[in-house]
C-alpha cells in the first residue's frame, strides 16, 4: 500500500475518470497505481458497482393522470387567488366607507351622546375620532404618494424614493405623536 | 426535438394550455424521477412534480431560450425538491430507512424472482442516495441519471465547477464506503 496522500489524490483521479475528465496521463498513472495498491482496487471496484448500479436504475414515471391531478390543482390556486382578492377588495371598501362615514358618525354622536353620556366622554371621543380620520387619511396620503412615485420613477431615480419613503415614515411617525398629545389635552 | 420544444414553450409562454400540456407530457418522467430520487417517496415526489410545472409555468417569461429547457426545468425541480427536503427540520433519512417502492414500474410478465431481485436493487439505490446530504445528492443524480455536464449542474445548483466536482468526489467517497460496508453486489442484467 502507498501513502495516504498519494491514494486520496487517487481516489480524486478516480471521481474524475468517471466522469470522463482524467487525462490520459493520469488515467495511465491511475491505473498503475490501482495494481499495486489492495485499498485502492477495493475503491475502484466500488464505484464501478455504483456506476453500473445507478446506470442501470430505470427513470421512474408518475402514476397515471399527472396532468389531471395538475389542472385541479391550478384550478384551486386560481380560485383561491381569485378569493383572496375578493377579500381584499371588500377590505378595502369597508375601510373606504368607514372613513367616509366618519363625519356622519361623529355628528350623531354629537346631537345624541349629549343625552346618554358626560361632555367631557363626547369631547374625548370626537377628538380620538377626528384623529383616527386624519392618521387613517395621512397613511393613505403617504402610500399613494409612495405607489406615485414608485410607478413614475426609473431605478435611477433614488433621491425620489427616499425622499417618499422618509417622508410617510414621517408621517406614520408624526401621527400617533399628535394623537397622544390630543388626548393628553382632552383629558386634563 | 428542440426547434419542437422551443416552439411549445414560445405557445405555452403565451398562455396555450395545449403547448404546456405536450411540456408536461414530455418531462413528467424526467421531473418525477428526479424529485424521487432527491425525496424517496411517491407523495412527496408527485407533489414536487406538480409544483415543479406550475412554477414552470408562471416563470415561463423568465427562461432564457439560450440555455437548454431540460436543464432549467430540472434546476426548478431540485431547487423545490431541496426546499422539501429543509422543511422536513433536518430529519433526513438514514441509509437504513428503506423507501417505500410504490413506482417501481416492474412488468407483471416478469418472473417473481427477477421482480425481487429489481425491487432489492432499487431499494438499495435508493438507501444509497438516502444516505447523502442533499447537496451531496442532487448532483449524483444529475449526474448519473441525466448524463449532466458539471457546467449544467452547476448551473442548475447556482454554484461554480469546481464545488460540483468537490461535491461529487466526497458523495462518491461516502457511497464506495457503504457499497465496501454492505457488500453491494452488481446488478445482474449490468454485470452480464
Amino acid at each position: 500500500m502507498t501513502n495516504t496522500i498519494d491514494c486520496q489524490t487517487i481516489h480524486e483521479w478516480m471521481s474524475l475518470a468517471q466522469d470522463g475528465q482524467l487525462g490520459s496521463l493520469e488515467s495511465r498513472r491511475m491505473h498503475e497505481h490501482i495494481i499495486t495498491c489492495a485499498e485502492c482496487q477495493a475503491y475502484w471496484n466500488a464505484l464501478i458497482t455504483l456506476a453500473q448500479m445507478f446506470h442501470a436504475a430505470p427513470m421512474i414515471g408518475p402514476q397515471p393522470g399527472l396532468m389531471l391531478r395538475l389542472q385541479a390543482r391550478m384550478a384551486y390556486r386560481e380560485e383561491q387567488r381569485r378569493r383572496a382578492l375578493v377579500i381584499l377588495l371588500l377590505a378595502i371598501g369597508v375601510i373606504a366607507l368607514l372613513i367616509l362615514a366618519l363625519p356622519s358618525i361623529l355628528s350623531l354622536i354629537g346631537l345624541t351622546g349629549e343625552l346618554l353620556l358626560p361632555r367631557w366622554m363626547i369631547i374625548y371621543v370626537e377628538n380620538v375620532l377626528s384623529w383616527l380620520c386624519i392618521m387613517l387619511g395621512s397613511l393613505a396620503d403617504a402610500a399613494w404618494l409612495i405607489l406615485r412615485n414608485l410607478a413614475s420613477s426609473s431605478s435611477a431615480n433614488t433621491v425620489c424614493l427616499i425622499s417618499t419613503v422618509a417622508a410617510g415614515t414621517f408621517i406614520i411617525l408624526w401621527v400617533p405623536l399628535m394623537m397622544r398629545r390630543m388626548v393628553t389635552r382632552t383629558t386634563r | 426535438m428542440e426547434e419542437q420544444e422551443q416552439l411549445w414553450v414560445q405557445q405555452a409562454r403565451a398562455g396555450d394550455q395545449t403547448a404546456f400540456a405536450r411540456l408536461v407530457e414530455a418531462y413528467q418522467r424526467p421531473v418525477y424521477n428526479l424529485a424521487y430520487r432527491i425525496l424517496g417517496n411517491d407523495a412527496e415526489a408527485d407533489d414536487a412534480t406538480q409544483e415543479t410545472f406550475i412554477r414552470m409555468y408562471t416563470h415561463l417569461h423568465t427562461y432564457d431560450p439560450e440555455r437548454k429547457f431540460s436543464s432549467w426545468l430540472l434546476a426548478i425541480a431540485s431547487h423545490y425538491c431541496i426546499d422539501m427536503l429543509r422543511r422536513r427540520h433536518g430529519n433526513l433519512a438514514s441509509i437504513d430507512d428503506l423507501p417505500p417502492m410504490l413506482e417501481l414500474s416492474t412488468p407483471h410478465a416478469e418472473q417473481p424472482e427477477q421482480v425481487l431481485l429489481q425491487t432489492q436493487s432499487s431499494d438499495q439505490i435508493q438507501a444509497l442516495l438516502n444516505s447523502l446530504e442533499p447537496a451531496y445528492r442532487v448532483p449524483v443524480i444529475l449526474r448519473y441519471w441525466y448524463d449532466m455536464s458539471y457546467k449544467e449542474i452547476a448551473d442548475a445548483m447556482n454554484v461554480t465547477e469546481s464545488t460540483i466536482k468537490t461535491r461529487l468526489h466526497r458523495a462518491r467517497n461516502k457511497l464506495a464506503e457503504e457499497i465496501q460496508k454492505n457488500c453491494y453486489a452488481m446488478p445482474q442484467h449490468a454485470a452480464a
